[in-house]
């Protein structure tokens, strides 16, 4: 099933006390990626989008990334197939991706084998976030899922933009919670997820990580090789950088629920990856 | 100069010099009590040299009487199927599959030979005193020798399915299973593995993304599990008496209802369940039946008894991070994501578990605890001490 038809299932399944989306009372905050040919797209205004909200025309505004500082929380996969090079590529990919951080933007550090590790809570601190990535020792199976689940709720909503980004080698072996369950929970936070995969030659394709990440308007990367992790992890620093962050106070008061979005752009062209919807 | 620089470059070759005289003399120690000393030097033994060890073996000959000395005695090579058979499952369990290959291989080759030869020798024995007379076999009678195997072929394939399993492969445990159950089918201890190993076969299939496969499996465990049931030798205990801690039967409920859990068959899944919780006095069996209970109930809407559930599970097992996740997961469906938020802190703050088969949910599928090492222990008694 496409991450796609899981959003469209999870949405009929509502559950009865929708959680709130959004720390700002009555703010809804929606980050979108506007890419053409590949490309981000820069230079866009709020008038250049059309955003509803369960079809409502809502009256956006651009916030600016400088306002829009980051909480990151890095999700790593230190099951048994994480050693030797591998490891060694993953914490300098890592370690590339928190020194582009700026000034005061936080970082938390989840670790999970068959069992997870908050290797350093949120932190604006660089040295005891690379100290953290040292503290990582590879052994044992992949619970992804219930890495993922747990690293979404991990920060309380703030202010500021959350993001989550997953990297595993393989496939989860372990864990309890199933992919439509953590895909459901997903879709309920305001957190961007960013998936980054390596396969070998043979292994399946990925699927709950992919629909993860639809499920938040994030973005999924293919690794080729070890090498190519830094790159990888730099990849996602740059599309979060050209990420467009709206906001905008509901028309009217907002019923609870599922409130799907839906955007398009007025004037230009270009792919827009976003989430479908959010809970209030 | 340069050949002493190519001397020294030359890899580590290996320490042991290989000959049948030093490789008996390692079985006759497994034999005595040095069997932990002698499974780890055989451990050490490059595979060419453990394949080379076994074919001398067969090349030797299996003693037929005492009168062929020269010859090998068949409980010296069925201590050396034992040798290599915990050999290779504690290279299974290190992941150093070459060796765990050769030595499994090595203690099923030795095993299938000197059954074959055994029979042959009584045959040939047979077939003596059939022809000859019976003043001849009188004034000159065969001298007396019992080449009786004693391993017992399906407590020793279920040892290897159950101890393969432990080491978390059950593709090498499943042709051991397979041998087990076909050669005993109502047995509910062979059951039980060839089940355990049919849901890690399930497993492993939707690891690699062939659901139909792994469907398969679960089919095949689930019919298993429940003829384990069928089969179980007497009724259950009183549920007001001190319930059986490790029998087959409850592991065997215990197994059907996480496999109706998975299956969404969510009342089947309770029925099993709730035997576990009634009957069952192993700690690890009830923790994983509230665990799951807790499931089922998450999953119809009851949460306040899923909550309930997990809070046992949690009292039971405190360092359960799945379940604390799974009790998160029940509350943020009932009251939202913030409610979650502090289960899902005291998940991440729970102490590291030195070894992942502390925890018995990340231990399930490598099938029930210790039941690999008593298998085991158990061939070795029946075949060594006699």
């Amino acid at each position: 099933m496409s991450g796609l038809a899981i959003a469209a299932l999870l949405a009929v399944a509502a559950p009865q006390q929708p959680p709130v989306f959004g720390a700002e009372v009555g703010i809804v905050r929606v980050e979108v990626s506007v890419t053409k040919a590949g490309e981000a797209l820069g230079g866009l205004t709020a008038e250049d989008f059309e955003l509803r909200d369960n079809g409502r025309v809502q009256d956006v505004r651009l916030v600016l990334q400088e306002q829009a500082p980051i909480d990151a929380v890095l999700v790593l996969d230190l099951s048994f197939s994480v050693r030797g090079a591998k490891r060694t590529a993953l914490q300098g990919a890592a370690a590339a991706f928190l020194d582009g951080l700026r000034p005061g933007e936080r970082a938390a550090l989840v670790s999970f084998r068959d069992d997870l590790r908050l290797l350093q809570d949120f932190t604006p601190d660089r040295s005891s976030l690379f100290a953290a990535l040292g503290r990582t020792e590879p052994g044992g199976s992949t619970a992804l899922r219930d890495a993922v689940y747990a690293a979404l709720r991990l920060r309380p909503p703030s202010p500021e933009r959350a993001v989550t980004v997953v990297f595993s080698d393989g496939v989860d072996n372990v864990s309890l919670l199933t992919a439509p369950e953590v895909v459901e929970a997903a879709s309920h936070t305001d957190a961007v997820v960013y998936g980054i995969g390596i396969r070998q030659k043979g292994d399946p394709p990925e699927t709950f990580l992919p629909a993860a990440v639809q499920a938040t308007g994030g973005r999924y990367f293919e690794a080729v090789s070890d090498r190519d992790l830094r790159e990888r992890f730099l990849d996602v620093l740059a599309d979060i950088r050209s990420r467009y962050v709206l906001s905008y106070s509901p028309a009217e008061t907002p019923e609870p629920g599922w409130h799907a979005l839906s955007l398009r752009l007025k004037r230009k062209k270009g792919d827009l990856l976003v989430r479908k919807g959010y809970w209030r | 100069m340069l050949l002493l620089l190519l001397a020294l470059a030359q890899p580590a070759e290996p320490q042991t010099p290989y000959s049948l005289e030093s490789y008996l003399r390692l079985v006759g120690a497994y034999r005595s009590a040095n069997r932990a000393a002698a499974v780890r030097e055989i451990r050490a033994w490059p595979p060419a040299t453990v394949r080379a060890a076994a074919g001398d073996v067969e090349e030797r000959g299996l003693r037929e009487s005492s009168a062929s000395p020269d010859k090998i005695a068949i409980d010296t090579v069925e201590a050396a199927v034992l040798m290599h058979a915990e050999a290779g499952l504690l290279a299974l369990r290190e992941v150093d599959n070459e060796a765990a290959r050769s030595h499994l291989k090595a203690a099923v080759a030795l095993f299938s030979w000197s059954r074959q030869e055994a029979s042959k020798l009584r045959a040939q024995r047979e077939a003596l005193l059939r022809v000859s007379k019976k003043d001849v076999q009188q004034r000159f009678p065969l001298p007396q020798y019992d080449v009786r195997p004693r391993i017992d072929r399906v407590r020793f394939s279920t040892a290897l399915a159950a101890g393969a399993l432990a080491a978390g492969q059950p593709a090498t445990a499943q042709p051991f299973a397979e041998d087990a159950k076909q050669r005993a089918p109502s047995d509910p201890d062979v059951l039980l593995v060839f089940g355990a190993v049919a849901e890690g076969l399930a497993a492993a299939e939707r690891t690699r993304g062939r659901e139909d496969a792994a469907s398969r499996w679960l089919v095949e465990a689930r019919l298993t599990l429940a003829t384990a049931v069928t089969h179980e030798a007497g009724p259950l205990p009183d549920p007001t008496a001190p319930a059986e801690p490790t029998s087959s039967g409850l592991e065997a409920r215990l197994r059907l209802g996480r496999i109706a859990l998975e299956d969404g068959r969510l009342e089947d899944a309770r029925r099993w369940l709730e035997e576990i919780d009634a009957r069952s006095g192993d700690s690890r069996q009830r923790h994983l039946a509230w665990l799951f209970l807790g499931r089922v109930a998450d999953r119809q809407g009851r949460s306040d008894e899923a909550a309930s559930f997990f809070r046992r599970a949690l009292d039971a097992c405190p360092t359960s991070q799945v379940t604390a996740l799974a009790w998160a997961h029940a509350v943020e469906r009932a009251s939202g994501p913030r409610a979650a938020e502090p289960l899902v802190t005291r998940a991440l703050a729970m102490p590291l578990r030195v070894a992942s088969t502390e925890d018995p949910w990340r231990a399930y599928l490598f099938g029930p605890p210790g039941y690999a090492e008593a298998a085991l222990a158990r061939v070795r008694r029946e075949t060594l001490e006699r």
